[in-house]
C-alpha cells in the first residue's frame, strides 16, 4: 500500500479498529486533554442537568471542586440537593443555553438587569431565572432579591476564584422576554408565573448565535479571570419537549448537533478551551443505547460512570489512571438516589 | 400531678416554683395537687432520639434524664395511655446547638446581613421541620395515647447573648432572624398538630428580647431566664391551665405564712425608718 495521509495516523483515528473491533465498554483514547489539570486547580461548573454529574464526579475523585455557595451547616444533607445546594459551584440552577450563561455573567456585574418582575406561586414569589431553586416559594419581593443580591456575590466568585470553568451545553431552545431578550431557563408558565404571548417568545437560537455568545461569554470571563481555562460539554440528555414544530427526535438531534459543532469550533480557535465529548460517549449509536434509562432520556449511572472513567484517564485524580467502568448493572436504590439530579426542563412534560 | 420536664430552660421554672404567690400555688394544688419540675438534660438532646415506646409505655432513653426521674420520690412511671398525670414539656422552643454562632459564621436569616449569604424563611422553615422531628414525633405519640400535655416556649433571647466575644462573628439581626423563624416554625407545627403551648409573658420582653432584669446571671452571655422570671411563667401557665377551676382557700399553715411575712415587712420598714431618722 502506498503512503498516504491516513498510514501514519493512530488506531483511533480509525472505526474498525477503535469501535467495530471493540466491546463498546473498553473504547480508549476517546479523549485527549488539551492541557493539564492539577488536583489544586480550582473547578467550578454549570451547565444543562448533565452538568450536576460531572460535579458529582469530580467532587468525589479528589478535584478541587469550589462551592462557592454552600449549604449553610443547619440544613441537613439530605435535603441540600432540594434546595440546589451542592448541584454547582453556586445555586444558578440548571444554565441550559449560552445566552443564558451570558446573561448570567452579566447580570453578575450589573451590566444587565433584566425587567422581568418576579413570578407568583403559592402564595409567594419564585426569581424567573432560578424558578425551581427552592421547594417553597420566596415570601415576598424584598427577601427574593435579597437571595438574589447574596447569590449574585456567589456567582462573580465562581467566574474569579477558578482555574477551569467547566460548561455543559444542553439546549438550543427556549424562552426570552419580549421586551429586553432576558432568556429564562423554563417556559413562564410552567414552573411558576403565566404565560403571556405577548410579553415572551420562542426562540431557537442558531450556531452563529451560539458561537457569539459562547465568545462573549469567554472574552467577558478572561476579562475578571485572565487565567481561567475552560472544559466544554455537550449534555446528551435528549429534549423534554421542543417548540420548533418538527418532532422531538430530530429536534433533539438538531439541537445537539449545533451545540456540538459551536463547541468543537471554540474549542478549536482558543487554546485555553477544551472539549470533553460526553456526548458522544453516551449517545453515538456504538454505545447502542445502554447508558440510557428505559425512557431513553436520563442517564444512567453506568453511563456517567464510563463517561466520567475516560476523562480521569487524561486527568488522573491520583497515581495512575482508573479502568474504564465495568459493564453496565442495575444500581442499587442507594446509588440511583446519589445520582438523581435536579432537572427542572422535566417540568415540561408534567401530565404526558 | 403536674409533672413539668424538659431542657435546661426548665431551671427557671423549678426555681420559680418557689417564688409562686399564695393564689397561684393554690390553683396548683387544688387542680393538680402537686408539682414536679424537673430540667432532664441539655436541650440538643431532645434533637435526637430520646425516648422509646415498650410494653409498659414511654420512657425517656437518656441516661442522665433517666438517672434524674429514677431520683423522684417514688421514682418515675413510664407515660401512659390515658396517663393520669398532666404534662408540660419545656422543650422544642429553644434552637440549642442549631443557633450555635459558629454555624452562622458565613450564613445568615437576616436580610440585612449583607456579608454573608442568605438562606430564605422558607429553607429555615425545612432545617427546623428536621430538626426537631423527634420533639414532634414525641408530641404526636403522646396525643395518640391521649395524654394531657401542653408545651412551655422558653425565654426569649436576652440581649446580651451578643457578648463582645460573639459580636465580630455575629450581629443582633442575624441571631434575632433566625431565633425568631425558629419558634415560629415550632409554633407552627405545634399549631398544626393541636398541641397547646404558652408563650413567655408579655411582662418580660424588651421588644424581641428578655427583658435584662429577668436574665440568669450565672455566666456571660447566657441564654437562660432567673427564677422571677420562672415564677411569672408559672403563674401565666397555672392560670390558664386552671382556669374556671375552683381555688381552695388557703391552709391554715398557709394563712400563718402569709402574716408572718407581712409582718416581716412591716419590721423591716420600721426599721428602716427608724435608721433613717437617727442619721438624720
Amino acid at each position: 500500500m502506498s503512503d498516504n495521509p491516513y498510514s501514519d495516523l493512530p488506531e483511533r483515528a480509525f472505526w474498525r479498529p477503535s469501535i467495530s473491533a471493540r466491546n463498546p465498554l473498553s473504547l480508549v483514547d476517546l479523549y485527549e486533554k488539551k492541557f493539564e489539570l492539577t488536583q489544586s486547580d480550582r473547578i467550578v461548573t454549570a451547565g444543562s442537568c448533565f452538568a450536576q454529574h460531572i460535579a458529582r464526579k469530580l467532587k468525589a475523585s479528589g478535584f478541587t471542586f469550589c462551592d462557592y455557595e454552600p449549604a449553610p451547616p443547619q440544613l441537613p444533607a439530605h435535603l441540600h440537593g432540594a434546595f440546589n445546594y451542592g448541584v454547582y459551584s453556586a445555586r444558578y440552577c440548571n444554565i441550559y443555553t449560552v445566552r443564558q450563561l451570558l446573561q448570567t455573567f452579566d447580570r453578575a456585574y450589573g451590566h444587565f438587569t433584566p425587567q422581568e418582575p418576579a413570578w407568583s406561586k403559592d402564595g409567594g414569589v419564585v426569581d424567573p431565572f432560578r424558578p425551581a431553586l427552592e421547594p417553597e416559594p420566596f415570601k415576598d419581593v424584598d427577601e427574593l432579591e435579597v437571595a438574589r443580591e447574596s447569590h449574585l456575590k456567589s456567582v462573580r466568585d465562581v467566574f474569579e476564584k477558578s482555574d477551569l470553568f467547566v460548561f455543559t451545553m444542553g439546549l438550543t431552545e427556549g424562552w426570552v422576554s419580549r421586551g429586553d431578550g432576558a432568556v429564562f431557563p423554563l417556559c413562564p408558565g410552567t414552573a411558576a408565573g403565566s404565560f403571556d404571548p405577548d410579553a415572551y417568545q420562542f426562540v431557537n437560537f442558531t450556531y452563529p448565535e451560539i458561537h457569539a455568545d459562547l465568545m462573549a461569554f469567554i472574552e467577558r470571563l478572561r476579562g475578571v479571570n485572565p487565567g481561567v481555562r475552560l472544559l466544554l460539554t455537550v449534555s446528551p440528555v435528549p429534549l423534554v419537549a421542543t417548540m420548533s414544530g418538527d418532532h422531538v427526535l430530530s429536534a433533539t438531534s438538531y439541537s445537539k448537533s449545533v451545540l456540538r459543532a459551536v463547541a468543537g469550533q471554540v474549542s478549536k480557535e482558543l487554546d485555553f478551551v477544551d472539549y470533553f465529548p460526553s456526548y458522544e460517549i453516551i449517545a453515538a449509536a456504538p454505545m447502542r443505547g445502554m447508558f440510557f434509562e428505559p425512557n431513553m432520556r436520563e442517564v444512567n449511572p453506568a453511563g456517567v460512570d464510563y463517561v466520567m472513567s475516560h476523562f480521569f484517564r487524561q486527568h488522573a485524580p491520583q497515581a495512575g489512571a482508573p479502568a474504564p467502568a465495568p459493564a453496565s448493572e442495575t444500581p442499587s436504590a442507594a446509588e440511583r438516589s446519589d445520582v438523581e439530579i435536579v432537572c427542572e426542563e422535566m417540568m415540561l412534560d408534567t401530565g404526558r | 400531678m403536674l409533672v413539668i420536664l424538659g431542657d435546661s430552660h426548665t431551671i427557671a421554672l423549678h426555681n420559680g416554683l418557689a417564688k409562686l404567690d399564695s393564689r397561684t400555688r393554690r390553683a396548683a394544688r387544688g387542680s393538680f395537687g402537686e408539682v414536679v419540675v424537673r430540667d432532664l438534660s441539655h436541650g440538643y438532646k431532645f434533637f435526637e432520639p430520646f425516648f422509646e415506646l415498650d410494653d409498659q409505655g414511654v420512657r425517656l432513653t437518656d441516661p442522665r434524664a433517666v438517672g434524674i426521674l429514677s431520683k423522684l420520690p417514688g421514682g418515675f412511671a413510664p407515660i401512659t395511655a390515658n396517663d393520669p398525670r398532666d404534662f408540660l414539656f419545656c422543650f422544642g422552643f429553644h434552637p440549642s446547638a442549631t443557633m450555635d454562632v459558629k454555624r452562622w459564621l458565613t450564613h445568615t436569616a437576616a436580610r440585612s446581613t449583607p456579608g454573608k449569604q442568605y438562606i430564605s424563611e422558607a429553607l429555615v422553615r425545612a432545617a427546623v421541620q428536621e430538626h426537631t422531628r423527634p420533639m414532634l414525633d414525641f408530641f404526636r405519640l403522646m396525643q395518640k395515647m391521649n395524654v394531657r400535655f401542653s408545651v412551655v416556649m422558653c425565654c426569649p433571647l436576652p440581649r446580651s447573648f451578643i457578648t463582645e466575644e460573639r459580636r465580630p462573628l455575629i450581629s443582633e439581626d442575624d441571631i434575632l432572624a433566625y431565633h425568631q423563624l425558629y419558634r415560629q416554625t415550632f409554633a407552627a407545627e405545634l399549631d398544626r398538630l393541636g398541641v397547646r403551648y404558652f408563650t413567655p409573658p408579655e411582662s418580660t420582653f424588651d421588644g424581641p428580647w428578655l427583658k435584662e432584669d429577668y436574665v440568669n446571671r450565672k455566666g456571660i452571655g447566657d441564654y437562660h431566664a432567673d427564677a422571677r422570671y420562672g415564677a411569672l411563667m408559672l403563674k401565666k401557665i397555672i392560670g390558664a391551665l386552671t382556669e374556671g377551676r375552683r381555688v381552695p382557700p388557703p391552709t391554715p399553715r398557709e394563712i400563718l405564712g402569709g402574716l408572718r411575712r407581712k409582718a416581716g415587712r412591716l419590721v423591716r420598714r420600721v426599721r428602716g425608718a427608724t435608721a433613717k431618722r437617727q442619721a438624720g
